[in-house]
């Protein structure tokens, strides 16, 4: 499966967040998407994901056109997103977070507990999965955020930022774990993060925006070599 | 939290425990003034626990609910009145109206349909609002039902007392009613609607990002609200079988509300939790307002305790507990943390 998205344009009252911008993620993928502050990074990921209306473009998914589609019905056609601020549902318990995401699927209700059960121990939440979010740590409200949305049963994870406010070890435990989610569940990733080490590792391909346009996309060398890149966001130590 | 159905079983035990406990007091007290107070509690808490279902869940704050209320009671009311009574009490009531009646049991039940019609249909459109706007509507829409309940004389009788209505409510039906009440609303919370409204309630774009549908949700527990307080006015409706339009406005929605927000709306325990504190505080302060009267402790005349204590109240907790007495977790979630720590 495919998800593209062809020439999308986005303006705030005048100020251009997007200049027809195009880039596709395959299941079993992971694609980082990368640039400095303000490059448009957030506004294309919720363009994917439908929390934002595009002025120009169109979003697909293999064949289907869901440029129009609301946010909830994007989920049922397999797109699930994590937040750059954190939105995890703060006074229920961490299975109940995890549960509620699975309601939407197709699965029998016993299925469903077992799945999110899966996913909870898969990411690591097993010993705190009766606490109310509320009581979370950052770290661990990043990782509930991701056990969500994989509730979902997803074939694209939309991830915002996963890594921000984690220190070294809590990201080198988030790396192993999004490392084998695409072959272990079938899902693409398009990941946004500041973590160059993390994004290195991880990612298959990037794309690199700047200013809201395109400036690079590719293999992680090609793009690593790029003088657009290295002027505009990494700099010359990469 | 290995499955949903064993933490509602101890919820709903409890409450049917206690509930026979209050009972069991009422046949150990045996007085009318005693039964009088425990039957309108048994139909507080449903009203209360109604109210729960669509403000806990959601997180928006109802003023319409006392509303509902009303339309079951009269609804309850205009079926059940004895044909002959009708023509006295209703002159102008329609015909195909004026000659039926049910049974009492069955208009209670036609009321708490009526109520939730009538919610579905007004509130469908309301329920994109947030916040501010939506309270405010929910206060528009209580103006509304009541407007039409004064104005409509020929089945309500018009602002005059409406009587008539048949004695039917006794202590054990008011219980069993508010027993099942309890058992709808830990069900519901524990729904995939209630799991899912209460995902919208702490945020609402990641919840319409895993598929909620906030405005149906929202809409589905509207009506669901609205039924168990359609039942409750019947309830009461045929318990204090007179009743006018001021019966059912503002000092009894800030009562409701006093309860929700002394208990925590957030969950069925603290909703009950707060019809028991405002119902036994009322109650004390009421004697202690008589003793004083009849005490001639004081020359002036000394009335309005109990609004001071309940306005006070709701401030003290508003400022300290502002989730209130039971802010997240039920009575059955606290047993099993205290007591089965390792199960």
């Amino acid at each position: 499966m495919k998800l593209t998205c062809n020439n999308i344009t986005v303006d705030f009252s005048g100020l251009r967040a997007l200049n027809k911008v195009s880039l596709s993620v395959e299941t079993k993928e992971i694609l980082g998407l990368i640039g400095p502050n303000g490059s448009g990074k957030t506004t294309l990921l919720n363009v994917l994901g439908g929390q934002l209306k595009s002025n120009e473009g169109s979003v697909k998914k293999d064949n289907l056109d869901i440029t129009t589609m609301p946010p909830r019905l994007r989920v049922k056609n397999g797109l699930a997103r994590s937040f750059q601020i954190v939105r995890t549902f703060e006074s229920l318990s961490v299975f109940d977070n995890v549960k509620s995401a699975s309601l939407t699927t197709s699965k029998s209700n016993v299925e469903k507990n077992n799945y999110c059960n899966e996913i909870i121990s898969y990411i690591g939440l097993n010993k705190i999965k009766n606490e109310l979010a509320n009581t979370l740590n950052y770290g661990d409200r990043r990782r509930l955020e991701i056990a969500r949305a994989m509730a979902t049963s997803p074939d694209f994870l939309l991830l915002d930022e996963p890594a921000a406010g984690m220190n070294d070890n809590e990201s080198e435990i988030l790396l192993n774990t999004l490392n084998v989610i695409p072959k272990k569940f079938n899902v693409g990733i398009l990941i946004i993060d500041h973590d160059m080490s993390l994004i290195m590792k991880l990612c298959h391909r990037l794309h690199v925006l700047e200013s809201g346009e395109t400036i690079a996309e590719g293999s992680i060398d090609s793009v690593k070599k790029h003088p657009d890149v290295i002027k505009a966001y990494l700099g010359k130590d990469f | 939290m290995k499955d949903f159905t064993n933490e509602n079983f101890i919820n709903i035990l409890f409450f049917f425990g206690l509930f026979l406990l209050i009972y069991a007091l009422n046949i150990f007290m045996g007085t009318a003034i005693f039964e009088r107070i425990v039957t309108n509690l048994f139909i507080y808490i449903i009203l209360v626990v109604g109210l729960q279902v669509f403000m806990g869940n959601s997180g928006i704050l109802s003023f319409a609910h006392i509303g509902y209320m009303s339309i079951g009671a009269y609804c309850s009311g205009i079926f059940s009145i004895p044909v002959k009574m009708k023509s006295m009490a209703l002159p102008d009531l329609y015909y195909f109206i004026q000659i039926t009646t049910f049974d009492p049991i069955i208009c209670i039940f036609i009321g708490g349909i009526f109520a939730a019609i009538v919610a579905a249909v007004l509130t469908l459109p309301l329920m994109r609002l947030n916040d501010a706007a939506a309270v405010i509507t929910s206060f528009a829409v209580l103006m509304v039902i009541h407007s039409i309940v004064v104005g409509w004389s020929a089945v309500t009788n018009g602002p005059r007392t409406f009587f008539g209505v048949p004695k039917a409510t006794t202590l054990e039906l008011a219980m069993i009613f508010s027993f099942a009440a309890v058992i709808i609303a830990f069900l519901y919370k524990n729904s995939r609607f209630g799991l899912l409204l209460r995902a919208t309630r702490d945020n609402e774009v990641a919840a319409e990002s895993i598929g909620a549908n906030t405005v149906y949700l929202r809409w589905f527990a509207v009506i669901v609200s609205a039924f168990l307080a359609g039942i409750a006015g019947g309830l009461w409706g045929h318990f204090i079988t007179s009743f006018s339009p001021k019966s059912f406005y503002l000092r009894e929605t800030f009562l409701v509300i006093s309860m929700i927000i002394i208990g925590g709306s957030f969950t069925v325990t603290g909703a009950i939790a707060g019809a028991l504190f405002v119902t036994i505080g009322y109650e004390f302060l009421r004697w202690i307002e008589k003793v004083i009267k009849f005490s001639d402790a004081i020359k002036f005349e000394f009335i309005g305790l109990t609004e001071i204590f309940l306005s006070i109240t709701m401030i003290v907790f508003l400022v300290t507990k502002p989730k209130g007495l039971f802010p997240f977790l039920e009575i059955g979630e606290i047993i099993k943390k205290k007591f089965f720590k390792k199960g």
